[in-house]
C-alpha cells in the first residue's frame, strides 16, 4: 500500500467517496430503487413534488452535500491546525471554536431569542465561536508572540469553560428544550438543506483556497518556528490567518451540524501516515478522507436504527476513538521496534 | 355516530372530575374538622365503589382492565402503619397517614393535589407551580418548590413521605431513606393505564384509596365517552413531533393519548422518544401533525420546508399546537390532553 504512487492513492480515496456517496443516496427509510434515483432528482429540479422526488432532491442530496462539506472542512481545519501547532493532537475543538459555537447556540435557545428566526442560532454559534477563538488567541499571545503551548492550554481552559456553561444551561432548562440543545453537543445533519449546503460551500471553499496557498509554509513550519522564520515565513500572520479561517469554517459548521468530534483529529493523522506529511498532498487527501468518513458515518447514523436517527457525533466518536488509539499504538510500537 | 345526548355528556366532562369530585372534597374537609376521617373514608368508599363497579364493567374488555382489577382487590380502607411495595420493588413502611408530603415529580404534584388537602403538601416541583406546565399551578402557590431532586433539599422540607421518580439518582433515594423518611418511587408514566395505576398506588399510600379510585373511574368514563364519539369515522394517522427532531413512538404517553383520542400513531414503528430523519417523516406520511406550543417555530419551519411538502398533514395544513401542560402531563389530566387531541384530529367535534 505504502508504495502506491500518490495519484493512485487519491484515486482510491475518490472511489471510496463515490461508494460512500452512493450508499448515502440509495439508502433510507423510503425504499427508492437505485434506477429511480436520478429521474427522481431531475423531477425535483423541475418542480415536481412527489414523495420520491422530494426525498432525493430535498432530503438526501443536500444531506450528502452537507456531510461531505463538513467532512472536508473539519479535516482541512484539523490538518492546518496540526501544522501550525506542530502537534498531531490539535483539532478544531482545541482552539475553542467548537465549544464556543455550541455555547452560542445553546444561549440563543435558553434565552428564547432562537425563536425569532431559524438563522438566529447559527449566527450566535458563529459569533460565540469567533469570540472563544479570539479569547484563546489573546490568552496564548504574550508580548506579541503566540506561543503554541500557551495557546493549546488556553484552548483547553476555554473549552472547559464553554463546556460548563453549556452543562449549566442544560441543567436549568425544561426537558423539551434540552432535547433541542443536545443537537448542538452531539451533532446531526437533519438540518441540511440547499441553503445550508450553499453556506458551507462558501466557507469550505474559502478554507480550501487559504489553506492550499499556505501548504508550503505549513511544510516549513513543521521543521520548527525558528527554522520557519529563518526562511522568511511570517509566523504571526500565518497563525492569525489560519486561526481566523478555522474559526470561520468551524463556527459555520457547528451552527449547521452541531459539534462533530474526532473527524478533524483522526483524518489528517491517518492521511499523514498514508500519503506522507507534505501538505500539497496531505490537504487534498485529508479533504477526501474527511468527506468519506462523514458520509460513511451518516449512512450508519441514519440506517443502523432506522427510522430512528443516531446523532452523527456519536458515530464519528465510536469509529474515531478506537481507530485513533489503534493508530497511536501502532505508531508507538513502530518507534519502539526501530530503537 | 355519537348521539346528541352523548356529546352533551361529553361536554359536561370538560370540567375535569366535575361537581361530584368537588362535593367529595368539600365533604371530606368538613368531616376532617370533626375528626372523623375513618368514617368518611368508609362512606366515600361505599359511594365510589358503586360508580367504580358500573364503569369497571364497561372496561372489562379494554386494556385498562388488568391494572384496574389489581386495584379493586385491595380493601377500600387503609390502616397505618402500612407496608407496601413501591413501583421500583422496594418495601416502604409508612407509620401514619402522611400529612407532610414531598412530591418531587410533576405527575405526583397533580395527582396529590386532587387526593390530599393542599396543606399536607410541603414540597412540590417548580414545574408543578408554573401554569404553562401544570394544571394545578394555582393550587400549589405558596408551597416550596424544588427544581431537581437533591437529598438535602427534600430532607429540609421535613416530609413524612416522599414521592420520587425512578430516574432520580439512586444515591439521593438512599440518603433520604437513611434519614428515616419513607420514599415511594414511581417507575412508569408511559401510558394512560400506567398513569391510572400510579394514581391508585399514590392513593393507597396517602390513605386516600377510595378517592383515587373515584378519580380513575372518572378518567375511564371520560375516555369511554371520547372513544365512543371517536369510533365513527376512519382513524387518522397522527404524529407528535418535538424539537429538534424527536417523535413519540410506542410506549410514550403521547402514543397512548393519540390512540385514546381515536387516532393511529404514524410513528408506531419507533419505540419511545426517538430522533427521526425528515425522510422517515415523509415515509410515515402522517395525516395530522401535533406539536407542543413551545415548538411552534419548528412547526412553522416544517410547514414551509420543501422537505415535508408531500406529507399529508403539511399539504392539508392539519398541524396543531397543543398547550405545553397537555403534552407533559402524566396525571388524571391526561384525559384533558386526550380530549384536546381528539378535537384537533377531528374525531371529536369542537
Amino acid at each position: 500500500m505504502h508504495r502506491l504512487p500518490t495519484w493512485s492513492k487519491m484515486l482510491i480515496l475518490a472511489l471510496l467517496l463515490l461508494v460512500a456517496a452512493g450508499f448515502e443516496l440509495a439508502l433510507g427509510p423510503m425504499n427508492i430503487p437505485v434506477s429511480r434515483l436520478v429521474p427522481a432528482a431531475v423531477l425535483y429540479f423541475h418542480g415536481v413534488r412527489t414523495p420520491d422526488a422530494v426525498v432525493v432532491g430535498a432530503i438526501r442530496l443536500p444531506r450528502l452535500l452537507v456531510a461531505m462539506l463538513v467532512g472536508v472542512g473539519l479535516s482541512l481545519v484539523g490538518a492546518a491546525l496540526q501544522a501550525i501547532f506542530r502537534n498531531p493532537m490539535a483539532d478544531p475543538g482545541i482552539i475553542g471554536v467548537s465549544s464556543g459555537g455550541s455555547v452560542g447556540a445553546v444561549v440563543s435557545i435558553a434565552t428564547g431569542v432562537a425563536s425569532h428566526g431559524l438563522w438566529v442560532s447559527p449566527l450566535f454559534a458563529f459569533f460565540a465561536g469567533m469570540l472563544a477563538m479570539f479569547a484563546v488567541y489573546r490568552l496564548g499571545t504574550v508580548g506579541g508572540k503566540t506561543s503554541i503551548y500557551s495557546l493549546l492550554l488556553a484552548g483547553v481552559a476555554i473549552s472547559a469553560l464553554c463546556g460548563s456553561v453549556v452543562t449549566f444551561l442544560l441543567s436549568i432548562e425544561p426537558t423539551q428544550t434540552m432535547q433541542g440543545m443536545l443537537f448542538w453537543i452531539m451533532g446531526g445533519l437533519d438540518n441540511s438543506s440547499w441553503v445550508t449546503s450553499a453556506m458551507l460551500c462558501v466557507v469550505v471553499g474559502v478554507a480550501t483556497l487559504v489553506f492550499s496557498s499556505c501548504a508550503k509554509a505549513f511544510d516549513i513550519m513543521s521543521l520548527g518556528e525558528e527554522q520557519a522564520e529563518g526562511v522568511g515565513v511570517n509566523l504571526q500572520q500565518m497563525k492569525r490567518v489560519t486561526l481566523f479561517t478555522s474559526a470561520l469554517t468551524v463556527g459555520v459548521m457547528v451552527s449547521i451540524s452541531g459539534v462533530i468530534s474526532f473527524v478533524g483529529l483522526i483524518v489528517p493523522h491517518f492521511m499523514r501516515m498514508w500519503v506522507g506529511p507534505a501538505h500539497r498532498v496531505l490537504l487534498p487527501a485529508s479533504a477526501l478522507g474527511g468527506a468519506i468518513l462523514m458520509t460513511g458515518a451518516d449512512v450508519v447514523a441514519r440506517m443502523a436504527l432506522s427510522p430512528t436517527e443516531i446523532n452523527i457525533g456519536v458515530i464519528t466518536s465510536l469509529l474515531g476513538a478506537p481507530f485513533f488509539l489503534y493508530l497511536l499504538r501502532r505508531q508507538y510500537s513502530t518507534i519502539v521496534r526501530r530503537r | 355516530m355519537p348521539t346528541h345526548v352523548e356529546l352533551c355528556r361529553l361536554a359536561e366532562f370538560f370540567d375535569p372530575y366535575g361537581r361530584a369530585m368537588a362535593n367529595l372534597r368539600k365533604g371530606e374537609i368538613v368531616m376532617a374538622r370533626k375528626g372523623k376521617q375513618i368514617t368518611i373514608a368508609v362512606l366515600m368508599g361505599a359511594a365510589l365503589a358503586a360508580s367504580a363497579s358500573v364503569s369497571g364493567s364497561a372496561y372489562a374488555q379494554s386494556h385498562h382492565s388488568i391494572a384496574y382489577a389489581k386495584a379493586t382487590k385491595s380493601s377500600s380502607t387503609v390502616t397505618f402503619p402500612l407496608t407496601v411495595t413501591d413501583e421500583a420493588g422496594n418495601k416502604v413502611t409508612i407509620s401514619h397517614r402522611p400529612v407532610r408530603i414531598a412530591s418531587v415529580t410533576e405527575g405526583t404534584d397533580e395527582i396529590l393535589s386532587a387526593l390530599v388537602p393542599i396543606k399536607d403538601l410541603v414540597l412540590v416541583t417548580t414545574y408543578g407551580k408554573q401554569p404553562a406546565y401544570s394544571f394545578v399551578a394555582s393550587k400549589l402557590k405558596g408551597i416550596r418548590g424544588i427544581s431537581s431532586a437533591t437529598a438535602e433539599g427534600i430532607i429540609a422540607a421535613r416530609p413524612d413521605l416522599v414521592f420520587l421518580a425512578s430516574y432520580t439518582t439512586p444515591g439521593v433515594v438512599n440518603q433520604i431513606r437513611q434519614a428515616g423518611i419513607p420514599v415511594y418511587e414511581l417507575t412508569d408514566f408511559n401510558s394512560i393505564s400506567q398513569i391510572e395505576q400510579n394514581i391508585l398506588n399514590v392513593g393507597l399510600v396517602v390513605g386516600k384509596e377510595p378517592k383515587a379510585r373515584g378519580i380513575v373511574a372518572g378518567m375511564k368514563q371520560r375516555l369511554r365517552l371520547i372513544a365512543k364519539a371517536a369510533t365513527s369515522g376512519r382513524k387518522p394517522t397522527v404524529m407528535y413531533y418535538a424539537s429538534p427532531n424527536y417523535v413519540a413512538g410506542k410506549n410514550t404517553t403521547m402514543n397512548s393519548v393519540i390512540l385514546a383520542a381515536g387516532g393511529r400513531n404514524a410513528a408506531a414503528a419507533v419505540n419511545g422518544w426517538q430522533p427521526e430523519t425528515a425522510e422517515a417523516v415523509v415515509k410515515q406520511n402522517p395525516q395530522i401533525l401535533l406539536f407542543s406550543q413551545s415548538d411552534a417555530k419548528i412547526a412553522e419551519a416544517m410547514l414551509h420546508s420543501p422537505k415535508y411538502s408531500t406529507v399529508a398533514a403539511i399539504k392539508d395544513h392539519r398541524v396543531f399546537l397543543l398547550p405545553d401542560r397537555d403534552t407533559g402531563t402524566v396525571s388524571q389530566y391526561i384525559v384533558d390532553s386526550v380530549a384536546t387531541v381528539a378535537k384537533d384530529i377531528g374525531t371529536l367535534k369542537k
